[in-house]
């Protein structure tokens, strides 16, 4: 054994280009999966209703706009829209509000049955919505809330509700209790305490909540289906119309883009503007 | 964690609003359901106390349906585990196009229900992009005729694609609170990569494995919108036949039957979910 | 039982060499102890010679088989985790038998030599515990039992006693170092902590940026220390700049002092160390140091430690705890020259 002359190990190389190589295949396996879907819906939204698309063409022979302008000018997707974004603020809103002091003391206190009303919690996001739906429709029937704004948007702060509060609850355990007490120990009353700490220590949090709740309330079916319609379109009721019983793929192209845009923008934003200030604001931003 | 715990009457008030709102409006939903399936409450003809509707439930449209709705449950949940497992295994270690990989996994998770529903259905209709690529790489002839299968293809399909990026993370964030020391060991004293897997991560992650397949269960079983649009027509989902019994047929005491079922299949999940979630929290000390 | 041989063994990450072309030879049945501030790359080290890493140059002998490119669960070494890593839904006898059931040995071999394994840790009767349940210093005999039951090549130990208190600790370094004694297996142990390494190892490798400073038996490094860097890390020093003057002295800031090393007293500019305990109060007849100033006087227990300064120079002592010192009082030294070291 005479290894007197340093040896690379050349394995190594080769190792980590093998496992490139499915790292590559596995993303463009991903990519296709995700995107395909995606890109084919926008495809469909830009048909030209004077070159149609039949197989076996992979891209649509010309592009045009009429399909959007159709949609715009014959459904009720102006209205539907505007709905929609009002509700959705209104909801957001009354939702931080009913939110807020629940998640305070869930994530802050521990008492006896904190862990059932964390299931109580969860309950509007696991249980089948449209069995809610139909029977707090039901209800509200028997209350006069029937085809009424009011309905929608308690019914919709019913499902949109526990993500604003689980993601507080989550915020507000988070802030170390030494940050309170070092507080405290310098001085702070409880306005100062709140204003100083609390909240902007729970901001993120807040903000990601609101997203989510926000965007719950845009694409909530069932609930509106069963307790506004037909006096309340929605953009997902109008979809819905799309594609049940005047099944045109055109027009259901141009309403899943218009429904998914502001989802999967915010969305985005919320999840990088969240890593980086919730890293932050743990760091003792005091 | 526990600051000066504030008094009894405190802590009622500041739960009372959020989960106040919760407990009424839920459990207002859920006592409808129930009264209507006994009878009571309905807004359609008289009400009396009965067990007729339960009775009628025995018959085979609601018993294929209930089987329909089973078998979408277990196989979206299975279906997409099968994905997401060895995704999530394979995305572990930081490596080279693990942010990428991840940030287009996510992006289904972000697509409401209908749309997702759309998506599918467009890809793998007649004139939709898979026959044509299908046939464009020679394997086939003529387009396929892949919607409204009555088996419910398009349904799993579509709810796998769906929820992938759901049990992705729920059996991601699981495997990252698996010690790496503990695996290193395992390789030490001799485990070859697959024996790691199969004597420690797989058992260590469970928990994990359950609540990522009760979720989409829960999910998937109750479901109207999906099945309502991609399903076949017979059978149909739980939900979607609980809706037609209501405003097709005007029959609310039965669907409010079907309703209950539905809601105690859910509820009884939710109670395995919540044993399992305990598990996990227990494991993380 | 193996012979380790570790040649020019490198590994950089980016820019920064953890490891820079380390040689190290570890005799059968040999207890090694890499030692050094974090890091070093003793760890890096370690887990290369574990598999765990890959080396980006050297080589790693078991005796005569050429063990860089073989993968960790291929190499029969065992190793004792910092954080014991034990496997929390498997028993301890199940976590024991983790690397039996790996080599695939028969079911009444496996029971014989568990019990043989937790004998010698003395777990006998906790089988069928869990490791929740188990006490620190309990767990970390577990991690024990179940690396040497394997009868492993190598033993190799990450900073094993780091999670256990004092007082603890220097009782389990020496049941650790019996049980290697009694098994002779190769051993590479690894801490920062230096009365450890003294208290058990045959050698100690001293690290520092990836390289080796010195090895030796702890005797030698400790009293022949070779670099400032290695007089510091193990005990306390007392270093100090100078040069050779005429009659073979070191003349000082401090004071004037003979070495033993006269060949190293030739040259010019030269660093001496020498231990704080190797300071004697001078009573009468000449010092080496004379009439340092009490800085401050620190309780120790069993000794007193002393800064005490002199031509602006601080210098460590220990006294005997019933020596009457106080802050301010003028003392004098002197150290024997054969308790100075020259050093790098």
């Amino acid at each position: 054994m005479t290894a007197d002359v340093m040896t690379l190990s050349v394995p190594r190389r080769s190792r980590l280009s093998f496992g490139r190589f499915i790292a590559l295949l596995i993303i463009a396996l991903l990519v296709t999966w995700t995107a395909v879907p995606l890109f084919m819906a926008v495809m469909w939204s830009l048909v030209n209703p004077d070159d149609p698309w039949s197989p076996p063409a992979v891209l649509p022979p010309s592009l045009s706009l009429a399909q959007w302008e159709y949609v715009f000018t014959y459904s009720e997707i102006v209205k539907a829209v505007t709905t929609s974004f009002i509700l959705a603020p209104i909801v957001t809103m009354l939702s931080f509000v009913l939110a807020l002091p629940t998640a305070y003391a869930i994530g802050r206190f521990d008492f006896r049955g904190k862990e059932a009303l964390r299931i109580l919690i969860l309950l509007p996001i696991v249980m089948p919505a449209m069995v809610i739906a139909m029977f707090l429709s039901r209800v509200f029937y028997g209350m006069g809330l029937s085809q009424t704004f009011l309905g929608l948007v308690i019914g919709h702060t019913l499902l949109s509700m526990p993500y604003m509060l689980r993601i507080l609850a989550t915020a507000f355990e988070a802030i170390p209790q030494d940050v309170i007490d070092a507080a405290r120990n310098l001085g702070a009353g409880k306005l100062a305490l709140v204003r100083h700490v609390l909240i902007p220590m729970v901001l993120p949090g807040l903000f990601a909540g609101a997203v989510f709740t926000f965007i719950t309330s845009l694409e909530e079916f069932n609930l509106t289906f069963v307790i506004g319609t037909p006096t309340f379109q929605t953009i997902p009721t109008v979809l819905f119309d799309y594609l049940g019983y005047h099944f045109v793929r055109t027009n259901a192209a141009v309403v899943s883009i218009i429904l998914m845009v502001p989802s999967v923008a915010l969305l985005f934003i919320a999840e990088r503007f969240l890593k980086t200030e919730y890293l932050s604001s743990a760091f003792g931003k005091l | 964690m526990t600051t000066a715990q504030p008094g009894r009457m405190m802590l009622l008030l500041l739960i009372v609003p959020g989960a106040g709102f919760i407990f009424l409006f839920l459990s207002a939903a859920i006592a409808m359901t129930f009264l209507q399936s006994i009878g009571l409450y309905s807004l359609v003809g008289e009400s009396r106390l009965t067990a007729d509707y339960w009775l009628s439930l025995l018959d085979k449209g609601f018993l294929d349906s209930f089987l329909f709705s089973l078998k979408v449950g277990v196989g979206s949940a299975f279906g997409t585990l099968l994905f997401a497992y060895p995704l999530a295994l394979f995305l572990r270690r930081k490596r080279f196009g693990s942010r990428t990989i991840g940030s287009i996994i996510k992006i289904p998770l972000f697509v409401p229900a209908l749309v997702a529903a759309f998506l599918i259905l467009n890809v793998l209709a007649f004139n939709g992009i898979l026959n044509s690529a299908l046939m464009g790489l020679g394997v086939i002839d003529r387009p396929l005729r892949m919607l409204n299968d009555t088996f419910g293809w398009n349904v799993l399909a579509i709810q796998v694609w769906k929820n992938l990026p759901f049990q992705l993370l729920i059996i991601a964030s699981v495997l990252e609170s698996i010690q790496t020391d503990i695996e290193d060991a395992a390789r030490n004293l001799g485990a070859s990569p697959w024996r790691v897997i199969l004597h420690i991560v797989l058992p260590l992650s469970a928990p994990g494995i359950l609540i990522a397949v009760v979720l989409v269960f829960i999910l998937t079983f109750g479901d109207y919108a999906i099945t309502r649009v991609a399903g076949p027509v017979y059978p149909s989902s739980l939900s979607v036949l609980m809706y037609t019994d209501a405003f097709t047929l005007q029959q609310w005491g039965i669907a409010a039957c079907i309703g209950m079922v539905i809601i105690v299949a859910s509820l009884g999940f939710v109670a395995i979910y919540a044993r399992a979630a305990r598990v996990i929290e227990g494991m993380g000390r | 039982m193996s012979r380790l041989k570790l040649k020019g063994l490198t590994r950089k990450y980016g820019g920064f060499t953890a490891v820079d072309g380390i040689d190290l030879e570890v005799g059968d049945g040999e207890f090694v102890t890499l030692l050094g501030p974090s890091g070093c790359g003793k760890t890096t080290t370690l887990r290369m010679v574990a598999g765990f890493i890959e080396p980006d140059g050297g080589e790693i002998w078991f005796d005569d088989r050429r063990m860089t490119d073989v993968p960790p669960h291929k190499r029969n070494t065992a190793m004792v985790f910092q954080s014991y890593a034990l496997f929390p839904h498997m028993t301890v006898a199940q976590n024991v038998a983790f690397g039996l059931k790996m080599r695939n040995l028969p079911a009444d071999e496996q029971t014989a030599r568990i019990e043989e394994a937790l004998e010698m840790v003395s777990l006998r009767g906790l089988e069928a515990r869990r490791p929740g349940q188990l006490s620190g210093g309990q767990q970390q005999r577990v991690a024990l039992a179940r690396a040497i039951v394997t009868r492993p090549d190598i033993l190799l130990f990450d900073e094993p006693l780091s999670n256990l208190d004092a007082k603890l600790r220097e009782k389990v370094r020496l049941e650790i170092r019996e049980l290697q004694k009694r098994l002779d297996i190769t051993t590479l142990y690894v801490t920062h902590d230096q009365a450890e390494a003294l208290a058990v190892s045959d050698r100690i490798v001293v690290m520092n940026g990836g390289h080796i400073e010195q090895i030796g038996d702890p005797a030698s490094i400790y009293r022949s220390p070779r670099s400032a860097f290695v007089a510091d890390f193990l005990g306390a020093a007392n270093i100090v700049e100078g040069r050779a003057v005429d009659g073979g002295l070191i003349e000082t800031a401090v004071g004037r002092f003979a070495v033993a090393d006269a060949a190293a007293a030739a040259n010019g500019a030269v660093k001496l160390s020498w231990r704080p305990e190797d300071m004697k109060l001078a009573a009468t007849g000449p010092a080496n140091i004379r009439d340092a100033t009490v800085r401050s006087v620190v309780f120790r227990g069993n000794f007193v430690e002393l800064v005490v300064e002199i031509g602006g120079h601080p210098l460590r002592a220990q006294l005997d705890s019933d020596v009457p010192v106080a802050d301010g009082d003028r003392l004098s030294f002197t150290v024997s020259a054969n308790r100075i070291r020259v050093v790098a």
